[in-house]
């Protein structure tokens, strides 16, 4: 109960702050604690149209910021496809537009759990959320722009449609997947436990990990896409019988199902999946 | 007064002090004589340092050490009186030390036989196979518990760790398979849910779970899943499958890919 009274009455306050700070470009800014800042919170954001960042920092509390995009879904491709509207674009021409509330940002925490949402969807909206470093993620976007995370030490779990995804500077797991965009992601180490699993359907996947990370690869490619490696990877063994050994050994999966590859790297140990439909995978080592 | 004498000197001086020296003339030459000067500096500092030094007292552990080490050696003494009758024996016996190589020999492969005869005779009772057998299915069941309290996590990596242990089970129970089928139907997220088809596709020799898969198809949303079922039904050669696929087909809003997949799918089963 009383944290969420607590950012009612930091929303309300930032209601009648925010405009007069940054009426320019009609920015929403919330600033929310988590209930419990000494132990790691999570963080759900979820947009329909438009991008998410969220980036990793030395405080303690999260900073959202919604940032309206300049147009309006659907009547800017209307403006640029007719020329012939021209009274139409005369209209307004000269006049400011007033935004009524921004884009409805919404906040809510409790039990170290903060939802962020933002329930219009006519308009384009760039979240920026800056996060303590430890705190985990779940970010849902689905129009319009990419999901991207920085310098973050928790588990992440991404999940966009139309749009990219892009994870540098992480270390807890990752679990990402995309249908039209690539997904990248960088780490600054693994935690040698979770899975991790970095999936899309037409794009790339590229995966940056320490050089002396252990790791059994699960990779899928489809459509004309290739696996390129800075690893010296290990290819597992795929006639029928052997694997069959493995299993009853406790070992792995029984045989490649189609075009996927197993493989390890410096001895294996965490498993990452990696797959795509339409594209490649790149497995790069940190420099 | 030269420097030779002077260098006998100065440990006296520094017992005594200099200033409370009764020779007027060896401070004068200390004065007069940088060398001398110089080391008997060098050593008088040394000295005060060697002043500052604690004092080194012995603890009480050196006491107790001390007494503990003098009734050990008290103690030998006495067992070496008793050891007369322990020689006896020693000389009663033969020296197996400087026995033949064949008598060394033949006790090795005595060793052998008897250490193959409790073997055989402890490995082979059939209570023991029946013990193993039933640790590897307390253990398998466990790591069923295991991927089922995975399998429930809020957190996607936790229960893809889940899944990927499934795959080290040869028998899942029931409730593990309902869980997994569960999973692929409702997971909300879609890493999880292809996942769960790999790790389905273990058990795709059981006729419920084909038809589970198969069903399934019809319910996902997502291209990604779509297409893993299609591949993993085609690899199934069955005719229900086909059968799901058309249908699949009806749907309007299939992406291309999705819907590119199905066919070429129905005409490799048919």
């Amino acid at each position: 109960m009383k944290p969420i009274k607590r950012i009612f009455i930091a929303l309300l306050v930032m209601g009648m702050v925010a405009p007069a700070l940054w009426s320019e470009d009609a920015v929403d800014r919330v600033a929310v604690p988590f209930s419990d800042p000494g132990k790691p919170g999570l963080v759900k954001a979820h947009l329909i149209n438009g991008g998410i960042v969220v980036k990793g920092y030395d405080g303690k509390e999260v900073i959202v910021e919604a940032k309206p995009r300049g147009h309006v879904v659907g009547k800017h491709e209307d403006e640029m496809d007719d020329d012939g509207e021209d009274e139409k674009r005369d209209k307004h021409a000269g006049m400011m537009r007033l935004k009524a509330g921004g884009g409805g940002l919404s906040v809510e925490e409790s039990k170290n759990v903060m939802e962020i949402s933002v329930p219009s969807w006519k308009t384009d909206i760039d979240l920026t959320i800056q996060v303590p470093m430890n705190t985990s993620l779940e970010l849902h976007a689905v129009n319009n722009g990419g999901i991207k995370v920085e310098n973050v030490n928790g588990d992440i779990e991404v999940a966009n449609v139309n749009g990219g995804i892009t994870l540098s500077r992480i270390s807890g797991s990752a679990v990402a997947q995309t249908v039209n965009g690539s997904v990248t992601a960088t780490f600054n180490r693994l935690d040698g436990k979770k899975p991790l699993s970095l999936i899309t359907l037409n794009g790339d996947v590229d995966i940056t990990l320490p050089a002396t990370a252990k790791v059994d690869f699960k990779l899928k490619i489809d459509n004309h896409g290739e696996i390129y490696s800075d690893f010296e990877l290990k290819l597992q063994n795929k006639s029928e019988k052997t694997v069959e050994d493995k299993r009853s050994h406790g070992g792995r999966y029984r045989v490649k199902i189609d075009k996927t590859v197993f493989g390890s790297i410096n001895g294996g140990g965490q498993e990452i999946t990696l797959k795509t439909f339409n594209g490649d995978i790149l497995l790069r080592k940190a420099k | 007064m030269n420097c030779q004498e002077m260098k006998k000197m100065i440990p006296d001086l520094l017992q005594n002090g200099l200033e409370s020296g009764q020779d007027e003339h060896y401070r004068e030459h200390l004065h007069s004589c940088p060398a001398c000067w110089q080391e008997w500096q060098d050593l008088h500092e040394t000295w005060t340092r060697l002043g500052i030094l604690p004092e080194e007292q012995p603890g009480p552990e050196l006491r107790r050490n001390f007494y503990r080490q003098l009734e050990a050696s008290r103690r030998e003494m006495a067992a070496a009186k008793v050891t007369p009758w322990r020689q006896h024996w020693r000389r009663l016996l033969p020296d197996w030390r400087y026995a033949f190589p064949a008598m060394r020999l033949a006790a090795a492969v005595l060793v052998v036989v008897v250490g193959f005869g409790i073997g055989f005779m402890a490995g082979g009772s059939r209570e023991n196979g029946g013990k193993f057998a039933r640790l590897n299915k307390e253990v398998e069941r466990l790591q069923q518990q295991v991927s089922l309290s995975l399998l429930s996590q809020p957190s996607a990596a936790a229960r893809l760790q889940g899944l990927s242990m499934t795959s080290r089970l040869q028998d899942p129970d029931p409730t593990l398979l309902k869980m997994l089928l569960d999973v692929l139907d409702n997971d909300p997220s879609v890493n999880v849910r292809l996942s769960a088809v790999d790790a389905l596709y273990l058990f795709a020799d059981r006729e419920q779970v084909r038809a589970a898969l198969t069903a399934s198809l019809s319910r996902q949303a997502s291209p990604l899943v779509q297409i893993a079922l299609i591949d993993l039904m085609v690899s199934f050669k069955e005719k229900r499958a086909a059968a799901a696929l058309k249908k699949l087909l009806d749907d309007k809003q299939l992406i291309p890919e999705v819907r590119q997949r199905a066919k070429s799918g129905i005409s490799q089963i048919l």
